[in-house]
């Protein structure tokens, strides 16, 4: 495998990372949200 | 959502100057890297040079109308703001759509561009997984805080312009006889006349076109009534220096046919040094360009949405902020597909030209907003941080210059400029008959507002 397909296989790799991420961290946000809005209610 | 809960939606005071400068030099540099020299192509190396600097008058002019309206409007937002305060909900909506548009147009076209310089490297080297990774990791930046993101802005923004300087100084300009410039044989002066100079001022409006993006911070700043005029007025003087050395090394390294159908000019211009170095320095300086450019990008454009929908114009679950990290986290987050589906389709300059478009219309009505400012609260009436100088000569200037870029899109962009036209017509019609009657008028503007002259 060349230097550069292991480039991009990385940066799908990364990218994946940083989506999971996002997807993890905004579903706590949201949970979140939900009950300050719950306890608030 | 009343004013109490408006207050509780409010951002972060984190940025100062030269977050400021970081934004709206950061979006704007890329247009130095590239773009700009299709005006070669329309005027000629000349007709190239005067679209820069009418387009700088046109910018200077806009910066000038807005920070009058800027500094008396009670809240941030900047075009958007003004025209919820001015021209009322409607107009408020489509300057807000308008502006949403413009940033995440050129955010998609700057991921499609580095994505294309790395494909260039080598054949094995794919676009995609570069265009998505750079997008991805400029939204988690942003959607962490913007602190962080316009720090790292105003670094990578800083490498940029020094590449440029780089450039400048490798030419030799200083000493005539050893310079590598020939700008006598490069230049092809004013080959189609004046009618080729209107053709240019759509590309020489690249120079500065999202600057105005400044205002968008204005909630964040710690003191904004120091940092926003500081940090526009010297990105705006930033962009007019680098802009003429740019067009000056472009001009005299690289032949005028070939600089007009150029895709990285200034890397082209490296490239014609011939020392490695540069060439590596230059690179750099682009990729950096757009990655700055995408990150400002991302924050106005979710500054933008989220404001619209805390105003109600649009539905209110994005004018929510994250419970830690205090950003609009949802308005950050939906609008990444839009982007990242703009940047699959790969046509570049039908995505620019929607973002030119959608910013031109924005002027305009920057334009009309300063003759309905000055008629509802003529001097003496309402208490102003700055005047404009000379009204109503700097409106006059934004308006015909917008309208003559207009003129000069229309040779080559007709249905484009149609498309757009259509788009926010639809647009204004789903608000008219949906979702106006959603709109919390008693909460809209502050109360604090003073009546306009004969209310």
């Amino acid at each position: 495998m060349s230097f550069w397909k292991i480039m991009n296989f990385s940066a799908w790799a990364l990218s994946t990372i940083i989506f999971l991420w996002l997807a993890i961290d905004f579903y706590k946000a949201e949970k979140e949200l939900s009950d300050k809005k719950n306890s608030i209610e | 959502m009343d004013n109490a809960n408006k207050k509780e939606h409010k951002l972060s005071k984190v940025l100062g100057v030269i977050h400021i400068w970081a934004l709206g030099v950061g979006i704007v540099l890329v247009g130095e890297f590239m773009g700009w020299n299709f005006a070669v192509a329309k005027g000629g190396t000349l007709g190239a040079i005067i679209a820069c600097w009418v387009m700088g008058v046109l910018f200077i002019s806009l910066v000038m109308v807005n920070t009058e309206i800027g500094s008396v409007i009670p809240e941030a937002g900047g075009q958007y703001a003004m025209a919820k305060y001015l021209l009322g909900p409607l107009a408020a909506f489509n300057i807000g759509l308008m502006l949403v548009f413009e940033y995440v147009m050129l955010e998609a076209a700057d991921a499609l561009v580095v994505g294309q310089i790395l494909e260039s490297l080598h054949p094995d080297v794919q676009a995609l997984p570069y265009i998505i990774l750079s997008l991805l990791f400029l939204t988690l930046l942003n959607y962490r805080g913007a602190l962080a993101a316009l720090s790292l802005n105003f670094v990578i923004t800083a490498i940029a312009v020094c590449t440029i300087f780089i450039l400048l100084i490798v030419t030799k300009f200083y000493t005539p006889a050893d310079s590598l410039l020939n700008l006598k044989e490069m230049s092809n002066g004013l080959p189609y006349g004046w009618i080729g100079i209107l053709g240019a001022f759509q590309f020489g409006i690249w120079f500065y076109l999202g600057i105005e993006g400044t205002a968008l911070a204005a909630e964040e700043c710690r003191s904004t009534g120091r940092s926003l005029p500081i940090g526009a007025i010297v990105g705006l003087i930033t962009l007019l220096t680098g802009a003429t050395i740019t067009w000056y090394v472009c001009s005299g390294l690289v032949n005028a046919d070939d600089l007009g159908k150029s895709v990285y000019p200034l890397y082209d211009a490296a490239v014609a040094t011939k020392m490695p170095f540069v060439i590596a320095a230059l690179f750099i300086g682009t990729i950096l360009a757009c990655l700055a450019s995408a990150n400002g990008c991302i924050h106005d454009a979710g500054r933008a949405w989220f404001s619209m929908s805390r105003d109600t114009l649009i539905p209110e679950q994005f004018g929510v902020l994250h419970p830690r990290y205090n950003t609009p986290h949802r308005a950050i987050l939906f609008l990444l597909p839009i982007s990242l589906a703009f940047g699959f389709t790969g046509l570049l300059d039908q995505v620019v030209t929607f973002s030119i478009f959608s910013a031109l219309l924005v002027y305009a009505f920057t334009a009309i907003m300063m003759f309905k400012f000055r008629s509802m609260y003529p001097l003496g009436t309402i208490e102003r941080g700055y005047i404009c100088p000379a009204h109503p000569i700097p409106a006059i200037i934004l308006a015909i210059l917008t309208l003559a870029t207009f003129a000069g899109m229309y040779f080559g962009y007709w249905i484009n400029i149609l498309g757009g036209l259509t788009f926010y017509f639809l647009a204004s019609l789903w608000f008219v008959k949906y979702r106006c009657k959603s709109v919390d008028l008693e909460n809209f503007i502050t109360p604090r507002w003073p009546r306009p002259k004969g209310f």
